[in-house]
């Protein structure tokens, strides 16, 4: 008699759950093991994570504040996942989307006030999408791999961001960033330092959930990600549809980085995007391809990030970079759970091969 | 400063900012062509990095350091190789984890050595070869590592061409069933080259933070993992065209990273981007219709094996 | 080598993946020196079989012998240790590698470092020895077939092996390749071995073959010597006596309906420049249905695949309802009214992570669109009905397709394609894996759509199905189109012999 894992036709419900649950508490205790090793009580960092940022007003506010450009970039991730694609370049689209953004209030033809923040948004997405496109069109007509397109043009579009902020559009007082755009290129504040984006991205991800949900288009692009050779026999435009998915990634991904133009930091640097766009994946990947979803999983990663500073604020041995080696391990867990949960134990006779 | 030595000067650097690249390549190679896709390489050179410039501050050796990177990041690499080849796993998820973890991992317990002064390797020429005019300070008055690159080219080469194993991996990579009916362990082939892939990119990690840009800061790779990635596809699984694109681009960097050096003046940033913008022209150039199907990839690459599957 | 000790001797073995039971009890027997035959319909278990033995597949139940001794295969490796080869039938070679690469792979107790000239010697000694030289420099995949089964009999002999395990070896080979390649087998029976091989071709059983062992239906159907033997009586043991053939009533004398669907002198060849389909014609009219028999591979996908207009002709014409297709796209293929059952139901028919609903719209977009959005109520209520009308067992119409059983894929599939009379109606084993009673549902509706107007191409491995629906009955063999006569002058041995590639009598 030996042990083998079989896979089962269709887990459950259930089963799946207690696999995400248990992938969560391991990577939960493996954090808590890292905050003992960096010298911090693992009991009371671990409480620090919830407390800070939903413990306070302010905490509260940095939580949403983050949330905004991690639900954008994530939403840009999950929907070209819709068509079986990987965006990985959602931080330079941001990037490229803050440029520009920035563009109009910098060097763009003079515009009446009332109209400025929203044509800056579009500038953004409208840039985005064309970062995303450049990755969409190779795919579609030349087949080269998305994953390392998108990825080299992240660091394309950070670097043209760096020379900009250091060249021709730097500040007057010389620093690498530009000086402050003026109050007609802000966004309107909810409260405190939340901006409308909070509002515009929860429309966002309803738009596209319905979008993908209730319309042909959203059908088309989900064939074309579940069974391509069915799209194919049923006659939909297969590379058309690839298109569009990666180059509307990258609109909403370039809407993140003008948000954050607009609506936090009212000038362009280059520190913008600070990995936003490769924690969107996890956001994405958290959703399991449900784009209302990103909106509670972006909420959740920013309220990593705002209590993972709080610790680092509390005690000083923990780096800034835990958080980073937290969302590895969540990442690779909740992947093994979800694969693991296809798969149930049984006894069979004779000798068996794992 | 004469235009020769120049010229001299300039692809001594490129072939030593090219190496860390070339290690990592050739580990992802390896990997590649027993039919596993690893993502990971950007988050496996900073691991290999580190771990090389902590243990080498430690020892005070160097070879030490780079020993150390070497297991370390083969180790690191099994968690990539165990979901995804015994589990089936998806590799592009699994991957981009390492990536995370990776830049995580090095950051966090890299702190306390930035700005650091490295244990770097020094220069070690090559009795009888250094001397060569022209080809010697290019190739061969270097640290131990890019001796270590040039001598595994012909090496993988050969071992992949001409030994059992060699055969077997990559029959591993192109026909898993083959590999199987003729009763060998296909998945421990393929366990064995992921960490093959781990350890080259850990070598990859220490020819940077030791010799390459002896320091320690956050990210120190730079996208050289990802580069890597994209220069096998270029490379047709050679490791002889790997090499030269390894070269191309440790030109490019260099020409980024030293123009000021080499006096001349032109705008930093845009030479900075040269390496990127030439990775994306040549996976264009590489996913061409003819060129791919000569030398395409290992025909069951990324795809997981198990037997008794019925179609 | 007597005969008392054969060298290879399975009893009772059983294998099922369920819920297929590909073998079930069957025993089998090899002596040495002998060239058996293994004959079936497909699906009659044959490759389980042949799996088992070569170490692929572990048996249910069963015993099994080799050279008299009781062995359990758990492994390849050891089927290899014992003297077993096996050469495939979707050969089993890495394509891209060259020729000495794959026979390396063959030869026992290769050393660590390969030293390629003194193996060469060795491979072309034993390739003289068997007539069987092949260029062994070239990536395997640019060979011709019957040079790449060289190379697979090559690797097998480097290896020593006593029992020679060969599934439908000659399938794609031409008639001197074939006849080489039966010279060789004879003279390693000669030699000692033993032979297995798997045939459809019943002449080329009756020319070879010692013993010829029948499976039907996973069972052993008897072993007969091969002397005396004649291939209609072959034919007729491979089909069984079933039931006698139901058939469509004659159509009495109407005026000749509308040509729906022409071909031409169509060859389409694949992606490595294979000839698929070779000098096709075809003609099938409105209220027409033409049965396309043929063992597998012969060409059925790439019919099906060019009329619903995946795959161009790379010569000859497609002509719809008179009309030159220059421009052949699915899209235009569905816009002209034709209706795809795919051979894949997951793959090609259906999106298996979306739902019944939004999979019994696919073809159908437009219908269910207004301004771009889906209305979502008449969806609903069109998918209520269909499954209602098509009793399709599932929990409603938000359940995802992927969750169906295979019968209910099937008439999800045809409630989809079905559901607006089509023009042409392309139907690829549509009854393969459904139990009898969802098996005669699908052929009511082909039958159905026939009498409607539509013009039938149904294409199936099962000769009772063809022979029961079909007006008239094509057979491909190697991408060619056999014959096609009304189904009244065809009896099963007849298509039996016409399956192995013989023209015989009707």
């Amino acid at each position: 008699m030996s042990w083998r894992l079989e896979p089962r036709a269709e887990p459950g419900l259930l089963v799946e759950a207690g696999w995400l649950v248990l992938a969560v508490l391991v990577a939960v205790l493996a954090g808590a093991l890292l905050f003992a090793g960096a010298g911090a009580p693992p009991l009371a960092a671990l409480g620090l994570l919830v407390t800070e940022p939903f413990g306070s007003g302010y905490g509260l506010a940095e939580t949403l504040v983050r949330t905004v450009p991690l639900a954008c970039c994530g939403l840009a991730v999950a929907f070209a996942r819709q068509a079986n694609l990987w965006n990985i370049g959602a931080e330079g689209q941001l990037m490229i989307g803050a440029l520009g953004a920035s563009w109009l209030p910098l060097a763009g033809p003079p515009l009446p006030e009332a109209g400025q923040w929203p044509l800056l948004l579009l500038a953004g997405a409208l840039s985005g999408a064309c970062w995303g496109g450049i990755a969409a069109l190779l795919r579609a007509f030349r087949g080269v791999n998305e994953i390392l397109s998108t990825l080299m043009l992240n660091y394309v579009g950070i670097s043209l961001v760096e020379g900009l902020v250091h060249g021709p559009w730097k500040g007057a007082d010389g620093f690498p960033y530009t000086d402050f755009f003026g109050p007609g290129w802000r966004l309107p504040l909810l409260t405190g330092r939340v901006h409308a984006g909070l509002l515009g991205v929860i429309a966002l991800a309803v738009v596209l959930h319905l979008l993908l949900a209730r319309t042909r288009l959203g059908l088309e692009l989900r064939v074309v990600g579940a069974a391509p050779e069915t799209a194919r026999t049923s006659g939909i435009p297969v590379r058309t549809r690839l298109v569009l998915a990666l180059t509307l990634g990258g609109a909403f991904a370039g809407l993140a980085g003008a948000l954050e133009v607009a609506g936090v930091e009212g000038r362009l640097h280059g520190g913008l995007a600070q990995g936003v766009g490769y924690t969107a994946i996890l956001v994405a990947f958290l959703a399991r391809g449900n784009l209302l979803a990103v909106l509670p999983t972006a909420l959740a990663l920013a309220a990593l990030t705002v209590g993972g500073d709080g610790v680092q604020m509390a005690y000083p041995g923990v780096s800034a970079a835990t958080v980073l080696v937290f969302q590895g391990l969540l990442l690779l867990l909740v992947l093994l759970g979800g694969r693991l949960a296809g798969f149930r134990l049984r006894r069979s006779p004779g000798g068996g091969r794992p | 400063m004469t235009c020769g030595s120049l010229l001299t000067l300039l692809l001594a650097a490129a072939v030593s900012a090219g190496t860390p690249i070339l290690l990592a390549g050739l580990g992802e190679l390896i990997a590649e062509k027993a039919g596993v896709l690893n993502l990971g390489v950007e988050g496996m050179m900073l691991v290999g990095a580190l771990t090389a410039f902590a243990v080498a501050a430690a020892t005070g050796s160097p070879w030490a350091g780079a020993t150390a990177a070497a297991v370390v990041t083969g180790v690191f690499a099994l968690l990539h190789a165990l979901p995804v080849v015994l589990l089936g796993v998806d590799p592009v998820v699994s991957g981009l984890a390492l990536v995370l973890l990776g830049s995580g991992l090095s950051a966090s317990f890299g702190r306390p050595f930035i700005g650091q002064p490295a244990t770097a390797f020094s220069d070690l020429p090559l009795p009888g070869l250094s001397g060569l005019p022209g080809i010697g300070p290019v190739l061969f008055t270097h640290d131990p590592l890019v001796t270590l690159g040039l001598l595994l080219v012909p090496g993988v080469a050969l071992w992949l061409r001409s030994t059992r194993p060699g055969l077997l991996l990559r029959i591993c990579g192109e026909n898993p069933q083959l590999a199987d009916a003729q009763g060998h362990p296909v998945l421990w082939y393929r366990i064995g080259a992921t960490v093959a892939g781990g350890v080259l990119a850990g070598l990859g990690g220490a020819a940077l933070s030791l010799a390459e840009t002896p320091s320690w800061v956050d990210g120190l790779a730079a996208g050289r993992g990802w580069i890597a990635l994209a220069l096998v596809v270029f490379a047709g699984w050679s490791p002889w065209r790997l090499l030269l694109g390894a070269w191309l681009f440790g030109g490019l960097v260099a020409v980024g990273f030293r123009a000021q050096a080499f006096g001349l003046d032109l705008p930093t940033y845009g030479l900075k981007l040269l390496p990127y913008l030439a990775t994306l022209l040549v996976l264009v150039f590489a996913s061409t219709g003819r060129l791919r199907r000569h030398l395409g990839a290992p025909a069951a690459l990324g795809r997981p094996y198990s037997r008794e599957r019925r179609e | 080598m007597s005969d008392l000790a054969p060298l290879v001797s399975l009893r009772g073995i059983c294998k099922s993946f369920p819920p297929v039971v590909a073998n079930d009890e069957v025993d089998f027997e090899l002596r040495a020196g002998e060239i058996h035959a293994l004959l079936g319909e497909n699906g009659a278990g044959k490759s389980t079989l042949l799996s088992i033995l070569a170490g692929l597949y572990r048996p249910d139940a069963g015993e099994l012998h080799v050279a008299g001794r009781a062995c359990r295969l758990t492994s390849p490796r050891q089927a290899r240790r014992l003297g077993i080869g096996m050469v495939h039938q979707h050969f089993l070679q890495a394509d891209r590698l060259t020729v000495l690469d794959n026979l390396l792979l063959g030869v026992p107790d290769l050393p660590l470092l390969v030293r390629k000239s003194r193996l060469v010697r060795r491979i072309d000694e034993v390739a003289q020895r068997h007539g069987l030289q092949v260029p062994l420099a070239e990536p395997v995949g640019t060979l011709p077939v019957g040079e790449r089964q060289k190379v697979e009999l090559l690797r097998v002999l480097l290896q020593e092996a006593r029992v020679l395990v060969l599934d439908e070896p000659t399938a794609v080979l031409s008639r001197p390749e074939t006849e080489s390649l039966f010279a060789m087998l004879r003279s390693f029976a000669a030699g000692g071995g033993g032979v297995i091989f798997i045939s459809h071709k019943l002449d080329e059983v009756l020319e070879l073959a010692d013993r010829v062992t029948v499976l039907r239906r996973g069972r052993n159907a008897g072993t007969f010597p091969g002397a005396g033997l004649d291939a209609a009586e072959l034919a007729r043991r491979m089909v069984g006596h079933g039931v006698p053939p139901v058939r469509r009533e004659p159509p009495g004398e109407q005026p000749a309906a509308e040509e729906v669907v022409r071909l031409e002198e169509v060859t389409v060849r694949g992606p490595r420049g294979e000839t698929q389909l070779a000098g096709l014609n075809l003609s099938l009219r409105a209220g027409e249905l033409l049965g396309i028999a043929g063992v597998a591979g012969s060409g059925q996908r790439a019919l099906a695949e060019l009329l619903a207009g995946l795959v161009l002709p790379h010569a000859g014409r497609l002509l719809l309802a008179g009309q030159v297709q220059s421009r052949w796209s699915p899209r235009r293929a569905r816009a002209a009214g034709v209706a795809l059952v795919p051979e894949d139901r997951l793959g090609q028919g259906l999106a298996p992570s979306l739902t019944v609903a939004e999979n019994l719209i696919l073809t159908e977009r437009d219908r269910f669109t207004r301004w771009g959005i889906l209305c979502r109520t008449r969806i609903r209520e069109h998918a209520q009905e269909r499954i209602a009308g098509e009793q399709i067992a599932c929990r409603g119409p938000t359940a995802r397709a992927g969750t169906l059983s295979g019968g209910n894929l099937q008439k999800l599939i045809l409630a989809r394609e079905l559901e607006r009379p089509p023009r042409l109606l392309i139907a690829a084993y549509p009854c393969r894996g459904l139990d009898l009673q969802a098996a005669e549902r699908v052929r009511a509706a082909l039958l159905r759509t026939a009498r409607q107007g539509a013009a039938v191409l149904l294409i199936s491995e099962d000769l009772d199905e063809l022979l029961r629906l079909a007006d008239r009955i094509g057979v491909l063999y190697a991408g060619r189109l056999l014959a096609c006569r009304p189904t009244a002058t065809l009896s099963r041995e007849g298509l039996g012999l016409l399956l192995g590639g013989r023209e015989g009598p009707s």
